[in-house]
């Protein structure tokens, strides 16, 4: 799911925490959230994984948390966390094979 | 024994020879401990494989593209990469630090530096994609933008994400104030390391990681990260840094005189204009969008699309209150947008903004006293406040056309080539352009004037002299003296320079931005707090004494290095003849005048507390010894330099 978030600085430091979150390390190129530059307009595009798969883990709301990491480091949360809540509601829960990385 | 693995760096170092092609990797392992990383690590292969007769356009001259040791995790702050070599603006050490996705990748990637040497013999790039490293052509780069290059190599490799470090025409064409460029918006700016980048014919660098980052101790570190994180809230400049960056500092500046005018003549601008040029208001009034690096608490970017006025259509990242300091208050111009186009433009063509406007300002001035005219300008008349003409000036400088193929040399050599008494009004430190008011500032001038990579405020000055409304009580239990916010005392500066010498180098070499900590604001990452992430983040334990023997280890190399490859010695770390002979004229400081021997005595306590001999700046073997630096003690012996 692709959505478009004007207010994103692009700091990406949602890729880190999340990769953090699923594997115990850093690594973007396995964050549920991925942040993706635009051709136009202000800020920047919000992808969040709904399927684990090669492009990385699949989004659980950091459900063992009271915060999502990423918005805890966010500063734009309340906008991050409507982009959450999107997901939340098409998503069905996720599997336990997706935590364990 | 086996050896136990190495947490938060990416491990190996990446050799990269550009006159064969040959690349390999080395162990970061083999710097880690003594040198941590980005600028430490780099100058310590600096001072240890570059011979002393090598120059910096010599294939044998070699650039060095650094991570810093906290890129890649979510440290606060830490977004900067260093890029180190020996530059042609001093002719010694250079250094700089950008913001940088590219670091992070590099990490990702599996490396912590990419050392290059040697010449490509025709233009390249640098395609670094984990283990994949590849030379790629770039005729076809060659003469762009940065703007255009980031574009195209997204486009030639096939993704729009990537992030690219470039130069412009002004590195190709060895503009000595050339920078390297971060994707289109930020510089690893000063030094000239754009120029020693074109005289290796590499056009950018590209990478592209997926490995991960460790670190030792996971939970510590993600407390410690969350801890720091909330350090910010209590940070009294957050708001006004948030919105306009150090750009929001322009008042304070004007009320503190720490502004330059017509080249440092004055150190205040006519009241009018400063309502007229009021960054907060341009801000304000074109900002479309923030940006913001890894790690970064504070955001301090902004996206502007400016839609009227003569630059209007003009779609660019905003910048910091240096460039309002270096071409617009200094050269007198009154359009308050005249920043922005100038710092896009200086981006594209990859030229260091203060370079420029170190250039120009002197033949502004030159061309106000009569020392230059039409003849020698291209017949351009250069009067204060014509803000086409600088552009114009910007522009042959870089390509190096008619009186900006003299410009293009610095302030500093510029005047030794043209003569004429032109030399006092080449603002420089040690033949770099100096962008800063220092006069009616003392710690930030014995900062400034000791820098081992010439006048800048980035490596020691005491840039919170002038804040204001310190805390002092905390002011002194983090700076070690008392009257950090009294500028005008010379007692006690040289202590905190030190101070300020020590978490400057920390912070470049943990990668953690400057403006991120005490520097600036009390409530921001201090020594504690990075002794704090490095010993979590590495399994290290690293107090704040480890981190202040590190930093004047490092200092020392850069010394030692200096006194290889140039003749500095004591006099080389005095202000400015301007600033020794005139007072401030106007403003709120009018009539004060720097003592010049209470500012010899500042420097003596200076050297005494470095271990350094107070007659010509050098070090001594005790103090050589005691950082574990014994044979860079024998080596100053044998070309009678040690102290």
């Amino acid at each position: 799911m692709k959505q478009d978030m004007p207010s994103c600085g692009g700091c990406r430091t949602c890729e880190m925490v999340c990769s953090f979150h699923h594997t115990g390390e850093y690594n973007p190129s396995l964050s549920s959230i991925k942040i993706l530059e635009k051709d136009n307009g202000a800020g920047f595009l919000v992808l969040l994984l709904e399927k684990k798969s090669a492009e990385g883990f699949a989004c659980d709301q950091c459900q063992r948390l009271d915060q999502p990491l990423c918005l805890q480091v966010c500063r734009e949360e309340d906008d991050l966390a409507k982009i959450l809540k999107t997901l939340a509601a098409s998503a069905p829960p996720i599997d336990e094979e997706n935590k364990s990385g | 024994m086996k050896e136990s693995p190495l947490y938060a760096y990416g491990g190996k170092i990446l050799r990269v020879n550009l006159t064969s092609g040959e690349m390999h990797t080395q162990p970061t392992s083999l710097y880690a401990r003594e040198w941590m990383g980005a600028s430490g690590i780099a100058i310590k292969i600096l001072y240890d494989e570059l011979r002393p007769w090598v120059t910096p356009y010599d294939p044998a001259n070699k650039l060095i593209f650094g991570a810093g040791a906290l890129q890649g995790t979510p440290a606060p702050g830490a977004c900067k990469m260093n890029v180190s070599s020996l530059g042609p603006m001093t002719g010694g050490w250079a250094s700089g630090c950008s913001d940088s996705y590219v670091g992070g990748q590099l990490k990702y990637a599996g490396y912590d530096a990419v050392v290059l040497e040697g010449r490509a013999s025709k233009p390249v790039y640098l395609w670094i994609e984990n283990d994949k490293v590849e030379l790629r052509d770039a005729s076809l780069l060659w003469g762009g933008t940065t703007w255009e290059t980031l574009d195209r190599i997204r486009e030639e490799l096939g993704d729009r994400n990537l992030h690219v470090v470039s130069i412009g025409p002004a590195g190709e064409n060895l503009v000595r104030g050339a920078c390297i460029i971060q994707d289109k918006g930020r510089a690893f700016g000063r030094c000239g390391l754009g120029a020693v980048m074109g005289s290796k014919n590499l056009k950018a660098l590209v990478a592209r990681g997926t490995g991960s980052i460790k670190v030792a101790r996971p939970e510590a570190f993600m407390e410690t990260v969350s801890d720091v994180r909330a350090m910010f809230e209590k940070a009294k400049s957050r708001d006004n840094f948030r919105k306009y960056g150090t750009l929001s500092c322009l008042s304070r500046k004007q009320e503190v005189c720490g502004l330059s005018y017509r080249n440092f003549q004055e150190c205040a601008i006519p009241d009018d204009m400063l309502q007229a040029i009021d960054p907060r208001k341009t801000i304000e009034k074109y900002e479309v969008s923030r940006q913001s690096f890894p790690g970064c608490v504070i955001g301090c970017g902004r996206h502007l699309h400016i839609t009227e006025g003569p630059y209007a259509g003009l779609k660019t990242e905003s910048c910091q209150h240096e460039v309002m300091g270096t071409l617009q208050t200094r050269l007198a111009i009154q359009e308050p947008t005249f920043l922005f186009k100038a710092n896009a433009l200086c981006d594209q063509l990859g030229l260091d903004v203060d370079a420029a406007g170190g250039a120009i300002g002197w033949a502004m001035e030159c061309y106000q006293r009569g020392i230059i005219n039409e003849k020698d300008t291209d017949g351009q008349p250069l009067v204060w406040g014509d803000a086409q003409a600088t552009l114009d000036w910007i522009e042959k400088i870089a390509y190096r056309r008619g009186f900006g193929n003299l410009l293009a040399e610095g302030c500093a050599r510029a005047a030794d080539i043209l003569g004429r008494n032109s030399g006092y009004y080449a603002m420089n430190i040690k033949g770099q352009d100096l962008y800063e008011q220092c006069r009616g500032s003392n710690g930030w001038l014995l900062g400034t004037a000791t820098s081992t990579r010439g006048g800048g405020h980035t490596t020691g000055a005491i840039v919170i002299e002038t804040v204001g409304e310190l805390d002092r009580e905390k002011a002194a239990r983090i700076y070690g003296e008392e009257n950090v916010d009294r500028p005008l005392d010379y007692h006690g500066k040289a202590r905190i320079v030190m101070y300020m010498e020590a978490l400057s180098r920390m912070a470049n070499s943990l990668g953690v931005c400057l403006y991120s900590t005490t520097c600036w604001d009390l409530d921001q990452i201090d020594l504690p707090q990075m002794a704090q992430l490095y010993s979590a983040a590495t399994g290290w334990d690293t107090s704040v004494s480890d981190l202040r023997r590190m930093a004047m280890r490092q200092l020392n190399l850069e010394k030692a290095f200096n006194l290889r490859f140039t003749d500095f010695e004591r006099r080389h770390d005095m202000p400015t003849p301007r600033d020794l002979r005139e007072p401030i004229p106007s403003g709120n400081l009018a009539g004060w005048k720097l003592d010049e021997g209470k500012y010899n005595e500042m420097l003596d306590e200076y050297y005494e507390l470095h271990g350094w001999n107070k007659l010509n700046s050098f070090p001594k073997r005790a103090i050589l010894e005691d950082l574990g630096l014994a044979y860079v003690a024998d080596e100053l012996e044998k070309i009678g330099k040690l102290g």
